[in-house]
């Protein structure tokens, strides 16, 4: 057992306790799409160095979580390939932009499942015997089989890092908490396409108490659990 | 078909996407009008008043006008400070309701998680959704993620949403429009009130002309 993660606003965990057996690293849509050149946040214009500066911290995180034998998934965001799942609206959107879902790119159609693009990039691959989760919106709970594995797993406690901040992210971590995990989210180990937005969403979690759980650096984890 | 019909000057795009704006098939959700959160958030009297406004007009005219209840169902983990216990004094709304309206109950942020909204929304033949409410950066900017990923085509008012921080809702609201409208746009009440007021007429001029079933036979 460790000693709690120094973070804001409270040591995390709130039960003081940080077991293997029952947390969970989860990783959220590290693919060429959200931080990879040519992939779908490249191609509406926004800076990747922006989306991809928690890749290495992150690579850190998860060899230290391998080596203690923490359960880790990977999440990644994307369409059937007759986009038979993609609500019209998030259809509609994309192409208003340029960037339409399942059009052609330099990394295949884009946030199409099994293109190129849709991949987790290779500093933070899955490797044998992790769990990925493909989900067809923003937060990785909806429509997808997380939940379960995450009780059939007996997870309590969940640590995340991924793209972006503020959108899948936070929609994953508010999903987690009002489900009742107990939430640490690494601020190293995310990034937004605003970087306002970004630091906005991890100061979102920290109110009221930590409304939606808590904000650690990787360094301050790593420092707890590898004590 | 009615000719397209958007919300002026709505962020990034005009909402909603298709034109299809019909207050008939339009519902109003309104989140944390809660005795709690109304107290703890910003310019709550005002936002309310903008709030109830639109709600009367939304009833009065066939649309949907919902209220989410967010309250703590015996969450397991970590107790939160700010988010209501079932049945307690902050819990209670703090707006008034008509007996129209529905009330759901939900057992976290998101007005979607243990709640009958979406199936509510998808049942009464709900088109679009439109947000606001208090604690907006917790309630509304939780509910607005999901009912997005489940396929609902919303837009949450910038004036009629009460943040507990006025700088963290701007920034809450400012991510929505990330993307091309990563969750849906962003409107004024203002603007709202004149696009409906434009579909009511459109659908009242297209009812004056004589339809097949007012031919006599």
């Amino acid at each position: 057992m460790n000693t709690t993660v120094a973070a804001n606003p409270y040591a995390w965990p709130y039960d003081q306790v940080i077991d293997p057996a029952h947390t969970a690293l989860i990783c959220i849509d590290w693919q060429v799409d959200f931080c990879g050149p040519g992939g779908y946040v490249d191609t509406m214009g926004y800076d990747l160095n922006l989306t991809r500066a928690g890749l290495e911290p992150t690579a850190r995180v998860l060899a230290a979580v391998r080596r203690l034998g923490w359960l880790v998934i990977h999440t990644r965001e994307g369409h059937r390939p007759d986009l038979s799942d993609c609500p019209p609206n998030k259809l509609w959107r994309s192409k208003n932009i340029g960037a339409g879902i399942g059009d052609p790119g330099p990394c295949g159609r884009i946030l199409v499942r099994g293109e190129p693009g849709w991949n987790i990039v290779p500093e933070v691959a899955p490797i044998d015997g992790e769990l990925i989760v493909d989900k067809p919106g923003k937060g990785a709970f909806y429509a997808t089989d997380l939940d379960l594995l995450l009780r059939r797993n007996e997870i309590t406690h969940l640590v995340f890092t991924g793209i972006t901040t503020d959108v899948c992210v936070h929609t994953t971590m508010r999903e987690a908490n009002d489900r009742g995990y107990e939430c640490l989210i690494l601020s190293d180990c995310t990034g937004a396409t605003d970087p306002d937005n970004h630091v906005a969403a991890l100061a979102m979690v920290t109110m009221q108490g930590g409304v939606f759980g808590a904000v650690a650096s990787s360094a301050d984890l790593l420092e707890a659990i590898e004590g | 078909m009615p000719n397209p019909v958007h919300v002026a000057d709505t962020v990034p795009y005009p909402w909603p996407y298709n034109g299809e704006l019909a207050v008939g098939q339009l519902a109003l959700l309104i989140c944390g009008a809660q005795r709690r959160l109304f107290e703890l958030s910003m310019s709550s009297p005002e936002v309310s008043v903008r709030l109830v406004g639109l709600a009367d007009f939304v009833r009065g005219n066939g649309g949907r006008v919902i209220w989410i209840r967010h309250g703590d169902a015996g969450r397991p983990g970590r107790p939160l400070q700010l988010l209501p216990a079932i049945g307690s004094d902050g819990w209670m709304l703090a707006c008034a309701t008509d007996p129209s309206d529905l009330v759901i109950d939900s057992a976290g942020w998101d007005g979607c998680f243990g709640s009958t909204l979406d199936h509510r929304l998808r049942t009464g033949g709900t088109r679009t959704v439109v947000l606001g409410g208090f604690a907006s950066e917790v309630t509304v900017d939780s509910t607005v993620r999901t009912l997005n990923d489940q396929g609902h085509e919303c837009l949450v008012l910038s004036d009629g949403c009460a943040p507990i921080d006025l700088h963290l809702g701007a920034r809450a609201q400012h991510s929505l429009t990330m993307s091309g409208g990563i969750f849906g746009a962003l409107g004024t009440t203002s603007a709202l009130f004149e696009a409906l007021q434009r579909s009511l007429s459109q659908t009242s001029t297209t009812n004056s002309s004589p339809t097949r079933e007012e031919i006599p036979a």
